[in-house]
């Protein structure tokens, strides 16, 4: 379990690192919002299409947040 | 892993060995399984954070977490070995008796009913303020659309409860890693067109009252305790 624990924290430090910093570096300023996938596109009134196909995919990861987190509920008894 | 099928020091193939099927209860499924169960709506809040506190500190903040969130998973993993429990309620029984099951059990409803009702109403607005910037005409904050969009998401998510085991949903993780990591992908590949665009300096120390904002959300980044049992249970070949 150790190496799964090593590979899997190991990949989210960098990935996180990654989106971290460079996120913050390319939108921070007073107008910020919390979320990255919320900024501001690159050219003033245009929809930036990358990162709204970003936002709909994403919608994945967070249905599944749900399942996941009732699992313990329902195995725990 | 199927120890018959994948010996411990297999000999087969880098390629082979990422991109064959997904055995249940193998390392890749929970490695998978732990990641798609960790990054959620955390991730989109990084860079947030990491403006809030600085971008030096941030970046050992979130060493920092990820180092101590990994030094208890592995001491739960030990403890689960100790006791032979695999569930937080199972270890509470087994250390404190009845009175420590019930108040877990009661802790757990709660804490996991609450993570159900934020997350599916964050999900609910989040898609539909999507759905508008794809031009679709509604009020994302009228009941109809949210009640509508709620019964699809539930009609989604409970069969995926209904398995036996949580690595079950090792392809479901899959694919959710995917979409993280086009998320990431976008967020790298824009980064320097932004940066160049960007006049504002980031400082690198800030310790203010916000920065306890970045805090918060670099924790949550990486909490996935009550899973962690339930996944090295289901493992095969278990040691810690």
């Amino acid at each position: 379990m150790l190496k799964a624990l090593q590979r899997s924290f190991v990949s989210l430090t960098l990935l996180y690192l990654s989106v971290g910093v460079m996120g913050a570096l390319s939108y921070a300023g007073p107008s910020m919002p919390s979320l990255v996938v919320l900024r501001p596109s690159l050219v003033a009134g245009e929809q930036d299409w990358l990162m709204l196909v970003g936002r709909t995919v994403y919608l994945v990861t967070l249905t599944l947040q749900v399942p996941f987190a009732l699992y313990p509920l329902r195995l725990a008894t | 892993m199927d120890t018959a099928a994948e010996p411990l020091l297999s000999n087969r193939p880098w390629r082979q060995r990422t991109f064959s099927a997904l055995s249940p209860s193998g390392i890749r499924s929970t490695v998978l399984n732990f990641i798609g169960s960790t990054v959620g709506a955390g991730m989109l809040s990084l860079p947030y954070a990491v403006a809030t506190c600085g971008l030096l500190s941030g970046v050992l903040l979130l060493l920092f977490v990820g180092v101590s969130f990994y030094l208890f998973y592995a001491s739960l993993v030990r403890t689960c070995d100790k006791l032979t429990e695999f569930t937080y309620v199972g270890m509470m029984r087994n250390t404190y008796g009845r009175g420590g099951k019930l108040v877990v059990e009661a802790t757990v409803l709660l804490f996991q009913l609450g993570v159900m009702s934020t997350m599916n109403n964050l999900l609910c607005s989040f898609a539909l303020h999507t759905l508008l910037d794809y031009g679709v005409d509604l009020d994302p904050d009228a009941l109809h659309p949210r009640a509508l969009f709620m019964s699809v998401l539930l009609l989604v998510q409970i069969p995926m409860v209904l398995p036996e085991k949580v690595q079950a949903l090792r392809y479901a993780s899959g694919a959710s890693l995917c979409c993280v990591m086009y998320v990431a992908l976008v967020v790298l590949v824009q980064g320097p067109a932004y940066i160049a665009k960007n006049s504002q300096p980031v400082s690198l120390f800030r310790w203010d009252v916000k920065a306890l904002d970045a805090v918060g959300v670099i924790l949550f980044s990486f909490e996935n305790a009550l899973i962690v049992p339930m996944l090295y249970n289901e493992l095969e070949r278990r040691s810690p």
